[in-house]
């Protein structure tokens, strides 16, 4: 089967939008859940 | 159920799965099929692991859980935003780079095929076993509630899934997730919008936090580093990452969802909504757990929430022993709720002494309480064995049951089907991929037509479905059975886990010592099953540990000598990082050329 390379090029494509590279995206990601988890703590011991 | 709900149920449900069949007719060959044409856009692939992951149980059983135990919950879920950052960074690529359909092809070309059939086989035991819990889960439940015919219940919505699960492939379970999602979010927005209304005519809203967490219900993060306490910031995220690293990354019930996508960057980015998204979910869900709580503690709950059990109980020769229980239990409600009520007039004028008081009191009364729930419990248990158990699972939807309006009621128990059905669609679609490529096509004949492929990819899924439904309804008791499949998978989950471990991390290691390996690890899970009381959760770490141990032990022993690594020359036995090149996977999809490595 013949493979169209621009299609695959396409496919293979892992920019991510906003970022220059994924290592910003995944802090990014990493980094919320940091903050959920202070959060959650502030939460617990407020309501404690 | 009256028929404005019943009018929302089936036009929702039925709406969905039309709608999912139609758009996806005709599918011509596999890559359509089993890869649904790899058109899919990011929010599309998030909503679709989304709703994988969310069956009917995160609906029923986790507002459940915040009722009985509170938001602690939600630090099961901290392991799994690492999970997806890994899963998104090391095993997206090498997917997309091998042009597989299944996660098991790509270990014929790190390691070879006997390996790609164990990997296969141990999910087809597991994922098989698994959908038909997904099925029974929900429609036991409901039908329990609502009084329908189990049996029935589950047919229709059995074959409800099947049918457009078969007819239209992947593309069509990624669809109907979308929208399944959609009401599922809507649903439980309206859920818990009208729990907060229903407070507020007991006490200020502003309150209703600071009360759950003087009613011990707010402990969301503990530190704590003692290891009998089943969940803490630590196993959360310890033993959530290993759970969620081997759900995500090696089950393809998973896999097929983010394999469908436009790119690696669509699929990344479905990944990465998941590991945003999922933590408030689960957050929300269990706060609504929380809320009703709240609300039962101004309105008296029943004594069980499980109706057929105190139906059982009041049926039998020791009603009045249940009547009487249940008397004493509105007494004790009747004081509790003083109580309460003192507690919130306490934090509204910020009296410490007030609040102090009237928690200790609480505290005692709700003591009270449950002791004699646990004795209504034993009753049941006396008078009709197997229906005490998991009262919990019955809170939310008693809730919505008895207390919400008509049409919110159709609403809420098409969430639980919608959830329902989202994940039985992967699990079959995974199934179905995977026997066909993976097995069928591989061994049996690897040489038809695309039209003929997917005409047995059809007939497998429709098989799996089927297998499914008959279990379903052959089941009988369903909480036990429910953790029986929990126990299933850890058994098998470390293991699958191990080998795709040692595949991206052990560059030296290859087939024979990675199957050995295998091998050794799911027999001493097993024997370690069976001969003690390890909790069930360690049999992925132990399985996971000993693979990727006796893996490369086994390699140092047996050398480089006669193996020929199949995967196609150098590139992969490097690694994920210079995944193969171009050539397809033996009985893989095309491939595209590698931009890493090939």
């Amino acid at each position: 089967m013949t493979i169209d390379p621009e299609k695959a090029k396409q496919v293979l494509d892992d920019r991510p939008p906003f970022f220059r590279s994924w290592t910003g995206v995944y802090a990014v990601v990493l980094g919320f859940l940091a903050f959920l988890i202070v959060l959650f703590r502030l939460l617990t011991s407020l309501l404690a | 159920m009256n028929l404005v709900d019943l009018v929302v149920l089936v036009g929702t449900l039925v709406g969905i799965a039309a709608y999912g069949a139609w758009k996806t007719r005709g599918n011509r060959d596999l890559e359509e099929y089993f890869g649904g044409d790899h058109s899919m856009r990011w929010g599309t692939i998030g909503l679709s692991v989304m709703a994988t992951q969310a069956s009917a149980v995160t609906f029923l059983s986790t507002p459940g859980f915040g009722y009985e135990k509170g938001m602690e919950f939600v630090q099961n879920y901290l392991g799994l935003p690492l999970a997806l950052v890994i899963v998104s960074a090391l095993f997206i690529p090498v997917y997309y780079k091998c042009g597989v359909y299944t996660a098991y092809e790509y270990l014929e070309r790190r390691f070879d095929l006997k390996t790609r059939q164990l990997g296969a086989l141990l999910f087809l035991v597991q994922r098989g076993l698994a959908a038909g819990i997904t099925i029974y889960a929900p429609a036991i439940i409901v039908s329990n509630l609502v009084g329908w015919d189990l049996d029935a219940t589950i047919l229709l919505t059995g074959l409800l899934v099947v049918g457009y699960t078969v007819a239209g492939g992947s593309r069509a379970v990624s669809l109907t997730q979308k929208h399944q999602m959609a009401v599922i979010l809507v649903g439980m927005g309206v859920a818990f919008a009208l729990i907060l209304v229903y407070l507020s005519r007991q006490m200020p809203v502003a309150q209703a936090l600071p009360l759950a967490g003087k009613l011990g219900k707010m402990d969301i993060i503990n530190f704590s580093f003692d290891y009998h306490r089943r969940y803490t910031l630590w196993s959360g995220l310890f033993g959530g990452l290993f759970l969620s690293l081997s759900y995500f990354g090696t089950d393809q019930s998973q896999v097929g969802r983010y394999l469908t996508g436009r790119s690696v960057t669509e699929s990344r980015l479905g990944l990465m909504f998941n590991a945003v998204l999922k933590v408030p979910m689960q957050f929300f869900v269990l706060l609504t757990g929380v809320m009703v709580f709240l609300f039962y503690q101004f309105v008296q709950p029943p004594i069980l929430f499980k109706r057929p059990a105190l139906e059982a109980a009041h049926a039998s020769a020791r009603a009045p022993e249940m009547t009487a229980l249940e008397e004493r239990y509105a007494a004790v409600f009747a004081e509790k709720r003083d109580a309460v009520r003192a507690l919130a007039a306490g934090l509204a004028s910020d009296d410490e002494g007030a609040v102090a008081s009237a928690r200790a009191g609480v505290k005692d009364l709700a003591a009270r309480g449950e002791a004699i729930r646990d004795e209504a419990k034993r009753l049941v248990a006396e008078v009709a064995p197997g229906m005490e158990a998991k009262d919990s699972d019955y809170v939310f939807l008693t809730f919505v049951v008895e207390h919400l309006p008509k049409g919110v009621i159709g609403l809420l128990i098409a969430v639980i089907f919608c959830a329902g059905m989202s994940s039985t669609s992967s699990e079959l679609n995974a199934l179905g991929s995977t026997s066909t490529v993976d097995i069928y096509r591989r061994l049996v004949r690897p040489r038809e037509s695309e039209r003929h492929y997917v005409f047995v990819s059809k007939v497998l899924t429709a098989f799996w479905g089927i297998l499914a439904v008959a279990f379903a309804m052959a089941a009988s008791l369903a909480e036990n059975l429910i953790e029986a499949i929990n126990i299933l998978g850890s058994l098998f989950y470390g293991t699958i886990l191990g080998i795709f471990l040692t595949a991206f991390l052990l560059k030296r290691v290859r087939g024979t010592a990675v199957f050995l390996a295998a091998l050794v690890a799911e027999g001493t899970v097993i024997t370690l099953y069976l001969t003690t009381d390890i909790g069930y959760l360690w049999y992925n770490l132990i399985g996971c540990a000993m693979v990727l141990a006796l893996g490369a032990a086994l390699q140092a022993i047996l050398g480089s000598r006669g193996e020929i690594d199949p995967a196609a020359g150098p590139a992969a036995a490097a690694g994920p990082a210079a995944a193969p090149g171009p050539a397809a996977a033996p009985g893989g999809r095309p491939v595209a050329p590698s931009a890493g490595g090939g």
